[in-house]
C-alpha cells in the first residue's frame, strides 16, 4: 500500500504540493516547540533546557515505532522507504563539523529557517552562512571526493549492524529515551534557570 | 512525578514490547488459506480458449502467457507470446521478476489444466494478482481453436457462430504458429524486478 | 515572568513531529529535510553565475540536469513551507520581531559572528554527512538507518565536548 508516491498510489505530480504542506506543518511544529530560539536550543548542552532532546527523541521514536507497526500491518513496504546510505568516515566527520556548528551557531538548518521566519537576525545570518559552507564544500569537492565516498557499507540499518531485530532495538531505544527524559528532568531542576525570553514584549 | 508522563511512558514501552513479538509474523503478503480456498472454488480464474484466441488475435498487450510445462516440451511448441517457466522454476528470482510487471494478466497453461492450476495456487498464495488459467490447456486449445469440429445441423445458431469464429482463429494460428516456432521465444523481454526500482533519493 | 507556557509541551511537540515524519514517510518514502534546499540554492546560484563551471564541477553536475530546474525539488518546496509554517506559528503566539538573540554577556556583533561561523560549519558538515539534523539524524533515526545514529551521536557528542569552551556565548 505505502509509501504512496514511490508505489504510484498518488501521482508524483502531487509531490511539490505535499512538500509544501509537510513543510508548513514541520515549521509550525518546530516553532511552537520553541525551536526558533537559539538560546533555548543551546540549553540542552548546558542543562537549563532539554527541549531539543525531548522533542528530537520523542519524534524519532514515535516515527520509528509507527513505521514498523505500519510494516507489520502491510501498510508500508520497507524496501521502498529510503534508508540513508552509511559512509562511515564522512558521516562521523560531517557530524563532528555540524556539532561544532551547533555549539557556535545555536541552530541547525531546519531551526534556523524557523527562527529566520519570525525575524531572528542571527538565524538569517546563520542560514546565509550555511550557503557559503555548502559552496566551499562544492568547490573543494574534487579534493574531498575520495574521502566523501570512503568506507561505504551500504544502506543498512542499525539493528542489522548490531545483529538484533528491529523490535528489540526499538524497545531498548524506548527504554534509553525514557531514562534520558527522567534524568534530564532532574538535571533541569537543579541547574540555574537562564532567562532567554528577554526579547519579547 | 507527573502521572500523565508515567501513563504515556508505559504506553510507549508496551508498544515497544508489542513490536518485539509481532515481528515473529513475517508472512504478511501471503494470502490466508480460507481466502485461497474460496478463490479456488470460485473458478473465476479460468479463461476459455475462445477468449484467449480473441485476445491474442487482437494483440492485447496485457496478455502475458506463461507455459508451465517442462522446458523440453515447451521448446517444441509454445503459444504466441508465451514465456516458459517450468513449474519447478516457479519460485526462481527470474520468474518472480516476470510477476513484477505491472498491468499484465498472467495466464498459465499446460497440456491440460493441472500443472497450470498448481502454478496458479502457488503464485496466488504469494499474493500475486491478475492470475488466470487456460481452461483445458493446450489439448483443448488444439481441439477448439486449431481443429474446430463443425457442429451438427441440429445445433442452435450460437454453435455455428462459435464455429465460424474458431475457423477464423484456426486460420490465424495455423498460419501464424509456424512463424512463432521459428522466432525466438520472447524470454528476453526487459523485465524489471519489483524491488527497489523506484526508491527515492533522500537527503537533507 | 515565565513565558514558556507559550511553547508547546516538548513531548507533545515531539509526538506531533514524529507523526508528521511518519506521515511523510508513508506518503513519500523518505523523511524530512532542510539543508537540501540550501544545496539546491547554491547549485542554482552557481549555475546562473558560472554555468560552464557548474557543468564541469563533479559536485554541482550531480544535481543539474537539462530538463529540470534544480530549484524544482521536493526539499525546496518543503523549506518554503517551513518558513510559512514558522511564520504562522510565530504570528499566532506573538513572537514576530526583528531581533538578535544573544546572551547578555556578549554583544550582538559577537553573536552574529558566531552565528555565521556556525552556519558555515553546518553547511560544510551537512554535505559530508549527506544531510543535517533533520535529514540525516532525525529521519535517519526514524528509519533506524545506521547513518542516522552515527551522525546524531557525532553532532551531539561534539557539541557536548565543546560546550565548555563556548559557554560564555550562551549562559
Amino acid at each position: 500500500m505505502g509509501p504512496l508516491i514511490p508505489l504510484n498510489v498518488i501521482d508524483p505530480s502531487w509531490n511539490n504540493v505535499i512538500a509544501l504542506i509537510v513543510g508548513i506543518a514541520f515549521g509550525f511544529i518546530l516553532e511552537s516547540s520553541g525551536f526558533s530560539s537559539s538560546r533555548k536550543l543551546a540549553g540542552v548542552f548546558y542543562g537549563y533546557d532539554f527541549v531539543v532532546l525531548k522533542v528530537f527523541f520523542t519524534a524519532a521514536i514515535t516515527a520509528a515505532v509507527g513505521l514498523y507497526y505500519f510494516e507489520y500491518l502491510g501498510w508500508v513496504d520497507m524496501s521502498f522507504v529510503y534508508i540513508n546510505p552509511t559512509y562511515v568516515s564522512s558521516a562521523i566527520v560531517g557530524g563532528v563539523i555540524m556539532g561544532l556548528g551547533f555549539i557556535m551557531g545555536g541552530y541547525c538548518p531546519g531551526t534556523s529557517y524557523c527562527a529566520a521566519a519570525i525575524g531572528k537576525i542571527d538565524a538569517i545570518v546563520f542560514s546565509t552562512a550555511m550557503l557559503v559552507g555548502i559552496l566551499i564544500f562544492s568547490e573543494f569537492y574534487p579534493l574531498l571526493e575520495s574521502f566523501y565516498n570512503a568506507n561505504f557499507i551500504g544502506n543498512i540499518t542499525v539493528f542489522e549492524t548490531l545483529g538484533m531485530t528491529a523490535g528489540w532495538f526499538l524497545l531498548i531505544l524506548i527504554v534509553i529515551a525514557l531514562g534520558a527524559f527522567y534524568v534530564t528532568s532532574i538535571i533541569q531542576e537543579k541547574v540555574k534557570k537562564v532567562d532567554y525570553y528577554i526579547l519579547l514584549k | 512525578m507527573n502521572k500523565t508522563y508515567i501513563i504515556l511512558a508505559s504506553v510507549l514501552v508496551l508498544l515497544g514490547i508489542g513490536l518485539v513479538f509481532l515481528k515473529a509474523n513475517t508472512n504478511k503478503d501471503e494470502l490466508n488459506p480460507e481466502k485461497l480456498l474460496t478463490e479456488i472454488n470460485e473458478n473465476t480464474r479460468y479463461i476459455s480458449t475462445d477468449e484467449l484466441a480473441k485476445r491474442i488475435i487482437e494483440s492485447d498487450p496485457s496478455v502475458q502467457l506463461i507455459d508451465v510445462r517442462p522446458a523440453k516440451e515447451a521448446s517444441k511448441f509454445m503459444l504466441q507470446g508465451a514465456i516458459n517457466i517450468p513449474l519447478a522454476d516457479l519460485l526462481n528470482e527470474d520468474s518472480q521478476a516476470v510477476f513484477g510487471q505491472d498491468g499484465k494478466d498472467f495466464i498459465f497453461y499446460s497440456n491440460d489444466d493441472i500443472f497450470a492450476n498448481q502454478a496458479w495456487t502457488i503464485t496466488r498464495r504469494l499474493g500475486i494478482k491478475n492470475l488466470h488459467v487456460l481452461k483445458g490447456g493446450l489439448n483443448y486449445w488444439a481441439e477448439t481453436i486449431l481443429q474446430p469440429v463443425a457442429p451438427a445441423a441440429t445445433e442452435p445458431q450460437e454453435a455455428f457462430d462459435l464455429y465460424q469464429a474458431r475457423l477464423g482463429a484456426s486460420q490465424f494460428f495455423t498460419g501464424a504458429t509456424l512463424e512463432v516456432k521459428k522466432s525466438e521465444p520472447l524470454e528476453k523481454i526487459d523485465l524489471k524486478p519489483k524491488t527497489k526500482t523506484k526508491q527515492v533519493e533522500g537527503g537533507c | 515572568m515565565d513565558n514558556s507556557k507559550k511553547y508547546w509541551n516538548p513531548y507533545f511537540g515531539g509526538v506531533m513531529l514524529g507523526l508528521l515524519l511518519l506521515l511523510t514517510m508513508f506518503i513519500t518514502g523518505r523523511g524530512l529535510g532542510a539543508s537540501g534546499a540550501a544545496k539546491s540554492t547554491v547549485v542554482t546560484a552557481v549555475d546562473v553565475v558560472a554555468p560552464a563551471h557548474a557543468e564541469k564541477s563533479a559536485y554541482y553536475s550531480k544535481f543539474l540536469s537539462d530538463d529540470k530546474n534544480p530549484m524544482n525539488e521536493w526539499l525546496v518546496f518543503e523549506v518554503i513551507g517551513i518558513l510559512a509554517g514558522a511564520l504562522l506559528s510565530g504570528a499566532l503566539s506573538g513572537r514576530l520581531k526583528f531581533v538578535v538573540e544573544h546572551s547578555p554577556k556578549i554583544t550582538s556583533k559577537t553573536r552574529l559572528i558566531m552565528a555565521a561561523l556556525g552556519g558555515l560549519a553546518f553547511g560544510l558538515g551537512s554535505q559530508f554527512a549527506r544531510g543535517c539534523t533533520s535529514g540525516a539524524a532525525l529521519s535517519g533515526m526514524a528509519t533506524l538507518a545506521l547513518a542516522g545514529f552515527i551522525t546524531m551521536m557525532a553532532i551531539f557528542g561534539t557539541a557536548y565536548v565543546f560546550a565548555y569552551f563556548f559557554r560564555k556565548f550562551w549562559i
